[in-house]
């Protein structure tokens, strides 16, 4: 690029400064000048008035919910199964193997079902 | 009537987790002034159409509250589908009298003509008017609303580099028009 072409180039692109002042001014400009909207106390009721009626919640089926409490149940009953063995024979084959496998389960359980369930409930505000 | 970050979240939680209206109202009252003022901007000064849409908005933002992921804020995202539902009505109203022509091809204001434009309101909206959509909304959310490029990118769903080209697009064409004008 000969300098003839670079000087025209570097000037035709505008500077940081101007498009700043440009903006400020577009900005006062358009914020004073342009219309509000017109008042209108009734809007919200308008909407309101135009919902739906209340969405029907999806229940879950009833194998659904028997599958939770029999996992929920056989949780409990490991893990007490465990502490009761562990304190009564000391640390044995089995306690230690059961000891292995159920924090396994559990975290298996928190991620795939317990996560997903609360995300869902609370939607996009669940972290 | 402002509510902060917290309030806001509450309300929204609210919404989704039990379907509170009351909630879901008091949303509406917080937002519905700033967005129709948008929205009037948008639709160039139609206080009927403005209306439609923006009730239109709401009651998408009801029925799919549970799909708000968060991330970007309530108000961007009640943007996001008031910006959707303009330009939804626009595809289906594509034959409707609307200048999409840019400043260039506009015939510039003679002297004759300059007395119907002394308000600089009219002036400030016939430049609007005659900016392409995509130009028209950038410069709004940007201008009016104030908002930062990045969430304008969440608002319109284009690229940063798009959205900047646009705006640097429409300044181009308000400095003609205002230089002319």
């Amino acid at each position: 690029m000969n300098s003839y072409m670079k000087n025209k180039f570097v000037k035709s692109i505008p500077s940081e400064v101007s498009i700043k002042q440009t903006d400020r001014k577009l900005r006062e400009l358009i914020c004073e000048r342009l219309p509000q909207a017109p008042e209108d106390v009734w809007f919200s009721q308008k909407v309101m008035n135009r919902l739906p009626e209340k969405r029907k919640r999806q229940h879950m089926p009833l194998a659904e919910k028997f599958c939770y409490i029999a996992s929920l149940v056989f949780l409990i009953t490991g893990w007490g199964a465990t502490l009761i063995n562990a304190l009564r024979f000391g640390l044995t084959p089995l306690t230690l193997t059961l000891a292995a496998i159920l924090p396994a389960i559990t975290l298996f359980c928190v991620f795939t079902v317990a996560a997903p369930a609360l995300r869902r409930t609370f939607g996009g505000l669940w972290p | 009537m402002a509510i902060n970050k917290i309030e806001e979240m509450k309300l929204v939680t609210l919404c989704m987790a039990t379907d509170n209206r009351d909630a879901f109202s008091r949303l509406v009252v917080a937002y519905q002034e700033e967005l129709r003022r948008f929205i009037l901007n948008l639709t160039s000064g139609d206080g009927c159409l403005t209306d439609d849409i923006a009730q239109d908005t709401f009651l998408k933002a009801w029925l799919g509250i549970r799909s708000f992921q968060g991330l970007s804020g309530f108000r961007t995202w009640l943007y996001r589908i008031a910006v959707n539902e303009f330009l939804s009505y626009r595809r289906k109203n594509s034959k409707a009298v609307w200048s999409d022509k840019p400043l260039e091809d506009m015939p510039i204001v003679s002297e004759t003509d300059a007395h119907r434009i002394t308000d600089a309101k009219i002036d400030v909206n016939t430049m609007l008017k005659h900016l392409p959509d995509a130009e028209r909304i950038v410069t709004l959310l940007f201008y009016l609303e104030d908002m930062p490029i990045k969430k304008i990118c969440k608002v319109t769903s284009m690229p940063e580099g798009t959205v900047k080209s646009y705006l640097n697009r429409a300044r181009r064409h308000m400095s003609d028009f205002l230089n002319n004008n």
